[in-house]
C-alpha cells in the first residue's frame, strides 16, 4: 500500500510539472495513472517529422545535417520514452543496425548503417528514508563499436553511468540496472531518444556513399523492463 | 507413492521456472529514415487549429490520404447570434481563421493537395445526425439551414534543401496569386473563393492546388516540403435573399465535413 501511495505521488508531481509547460494555445491530454499491486510499464512515443526550424522526428534524411556526427551534441530527437514502475526493475535495450528496406524480392541492394542512439532521462524516485530524489543524465550506444557484444550500465547515485561487464550473448544490448538504493528502487523515468551516425570508419554515409542505396531504412530498438531479482 | 508425488511436484515446479518470463513490460521503437526518396510520399502530419478555443488538434496518418470531420461548434459560438448574417464584407478575415491544414512530406516533384468542404450542417444537440434543412426545420423561428463560405486566407509553402535552408513564400489574400520563388512554379486552381449560397447542404467547395518544380537542375527539391493553408469560414443564410438578417439557428452541434487528400504527380 505504501508503494502505491508513493507511486501515485510521483505521478502527480509529474502531472503538475507537465502542466506548467503547457502554453495557453495548446491543449494536451494527460492520463493520470494509479496502480494496484505491481505495475511496470515502458513506452516509446515516436515523434513525426516536424517542419521548418523544428528539425526533429522521423522519417529523416540520412544525409541531413543533424544526424551527422558532431553537428550537435545529441543528434536528432526522434522519440520520447517513459517508464513507470512500483517494483524493482532492470532495463534492457536491444539496438539493431539501420538497415536498407528492400523494395521487392528482386531488389539486390543491401546496406547496414551504424549509428549512435542516445537516451536521456529524468529519473524520479524515493530513497530508503522516504525522501524524494531525482537523477538526470543519459546513456548511449554505438552499434559500430561493440562488435556484437552488449554492455551493461549502472545508474550511479550521482546520475552518471557506471560501466558494467560487457555481455557476450550476441546482441547489441544495454543493461541498465538502477544501482541507487538497489533494494528499494522504484519510480518513473521520462526522457528523449536521439539519433546520430558514427564518426568511425563504419560510417558509410561519409566514407562509402556509393554503397548506400537510395530508399527507406529502418532499425529496431527494443526496450525491456525485467524484474530485478 | 509419496516419492512419486514429490517427484511430480519437483517436475512441475521446474516446468514453471523454465517458462517463467522475467519481462515486465516491453516496447519497440522503429527508427525510420530514407535517402533520396522519390516515391511513397507520406502525409506525416496534418494539423487542424480551432481558432476560437486555441485547441490544437493534430491528425497523423502515414497514408497519402487523410479524411477528417472537423467539429465547428466552438467556432460558431462566436458568430451565431452575432449581428449580421452575411459576413462576406468583413475585411478582417484573418481574425476569423477557422482552421488550418498543415501538411509535411519529403518529396517535391509534383503534388496536388485538395481540400474539399461540404456545407455546414446542423447535427442536433446530442450529436445525432438530424440535419436541419429547409425540409426539416424545427420551427418557423429557425429559418432554413445555415451554409458557410470558406475563404482561403493564407497560403504558405516551404521547401527545404537542408535542415536549415528554406525557400518560402506566403500571401494573405483571397487568392493565391503571389510571387514565385526561383525554381518553382505554381499551378493553382481555385473554383471560387466566394461561392454563392447553395440550397444544397451537400454542396462541395473544393480548393485544389499543385506545386511543380520547373528547375530540373535543382536537386535539392527532393528533400523536404511543407504546405500550410489557413481557412476562414463566413456564415451566410441558406436562402440568401435575406442576407443581412439575423441568424436564427437552433442551439446544437454543427459540423462541416472537410476532406483533405494528397496526390503525387500531375
Amino acid at each position: 500500500m505504501k508503494r502505491i501511495i508513493v507511486l501515485i505521488s510521483v505521478l502527480m508531481l509529474s502531472v503538475f510539472t507537465l502542466s506548467a509547460t503547457v502554453t495557453s494555445k495548446v491543449q494536451r491530454r494527460i492520463v493520470v495513472q494509479g496502480a494496484y499491486d505491481s505495475v511496470t510499464k515502458v513506452v516509446f512515443s515516436p515523434i513525426s517529422t516536424q517542419s521548418g526550424s523544428f528539425a526533429l522526428g522521423m522519417p529523416f534524411d540520412i544525409e541531413g545535417r543533424l544526424v551527422q556526427y558532431g553537428q550537435t551534441e545529441n543528434g536528432r530527437e526522434i522519440s520520447k520514452w517513459s517508464l513507470v514502475s512500483n517494483t524493482k526493475f532492470k532495463l534492457k535495450v536491444k539496438v539493431g543496425k539501420l538497415t536498407y528496406k528492400k523494395t521487392n524480392t528482386s531488389d539486390t541492394n543491401s546496406c547496414e548503417l551504424d549509428y549512435i542512439i542516445k537516451f536521456t532521462y529524468e529519473f524520479g524516485y524515493y530513497d530508503s528514508s522516504g525522501s524524494a530524489q531525482s537523477l538526470s543524465g543519459y546513456f548511449s550506444f554505438d552499434t559500430g563499436e561493440n562488435d556484437g557484444k552488449g554492455r551493461s550500465y549502472y545508474l550511479s547515485s550521482s546520475g552518471s553511468i557506471e560501466y558494467g561487464t560487457p555481455d557476450t550473448d550476441g546482441y547489441f544490448e544495454i543493461d541498465i540496472m538502477p544501482a541507487v538504493q538497489s533494494d528499494s528502487i522504484v519510480g518513473s523515468v521520462d526522457g528523449s531518444v536521439y539519433f546520430m551516425f558514427t564518426q568511425t570508419s563504419t560510417n558509410k554515409i561519409q566514407n562509402q556513399a556509393d554503397t548506400v542505396p537510395s530508399g527507406d531504412y529502418e532499425a529496431q530498438v527494443i526496450i525491456n523492463i525485467e524484474e530485478k531479482t | 507413492m509419496k516419492r512419486t508425488l514429490t517427484l511430480l511436484l519437483i517436475l512441475l515446479l521446474s516446468a514453471f521456472s523454465l517458462f517463467a518470463d522475467d519481462t515486465l513490460s516491453t516496447d519497440t521503437l522503429t527508427v525510420k529514415a530514407y535517402k533520396n526518396k522519390k516515391s511513397n510520399t507520406e502525409i506525416v502530419e496534418m494539423k487542424v487549429i480551432d481558432a476560437l478555443t486555441g485547441t490544437l488538434a493534430t491528425f497523423k496518418d502515414n497514408t497519402p490520404e487523410n479524411n477528417s470531420i472537423i467539429d465547428m461548434t466552438n467556432y460558431l459560438k462566436t458568430y451565431l447570434g452575432n449581428t449580421s448574417v452575411d459576413q462576406s464584407s468583413d475585411s478582417n478575415l484573418a481574425s476569423k481563421a477557422a482552421f488550418s491544414v498543415h501538411v509535411t512530406g519529403n518529396q517535391v516533384e509534383t503534388f496536388t493537395l485538395t481540400v474539399k468542404f461540404k456545407a455546414l450542417a446542423y447535427y442536433g444537440e446530442s450529436g445525432v445526425d438530424r440535419r436541419y434543412t429547409a425540409e426539416s426545420r424545427v420551427s418557423a423561428d429557425y429559418n432554413n439551414y445555415i451554409t458557410a463560405r470558406f475563404y482561403l486566407i493564407d497560403y504558405q509553402y516551404i521547401f527545404t534543401d537542408t535542415d536549415t535552408s528554406t525557400v518560402t513564400n506566403n500571401g494573405i489574400t483571397n487568392t493565391i496569386a503571389d510571387a514565385t520563388p526561383t525554381g518553382y512554379s505554381k499551378n493553382v486552381t481555385v473554383p471560387s473563393t466566394t461561392p454563392s449560397a447553395s440550397s444544397d447542404p451537400e454542396s462541395i467547395i473544393t480548393y485544389k492546388w499543385k506545386v511543380t518544380s520547373t528547375d530540373s537542375s535543382a536537386t535539392y527539391i527532393s528533400k523536404y516540403w511543407d504546405v500550410r493553408a489557413t481557412f476562414a469560414m463566413i456564415l451566410n443564410e441558406g436562402n440568401s435573399s435575406t442576407a443581412g438578417s439575423y441568424i436564427k439557428a437552433p442551439n446544437g452541434i454543427y459540423k462541416a465535413p472537410v476532406t483533405v487528400s494528397l496526390t503525387i504527380g500531375s
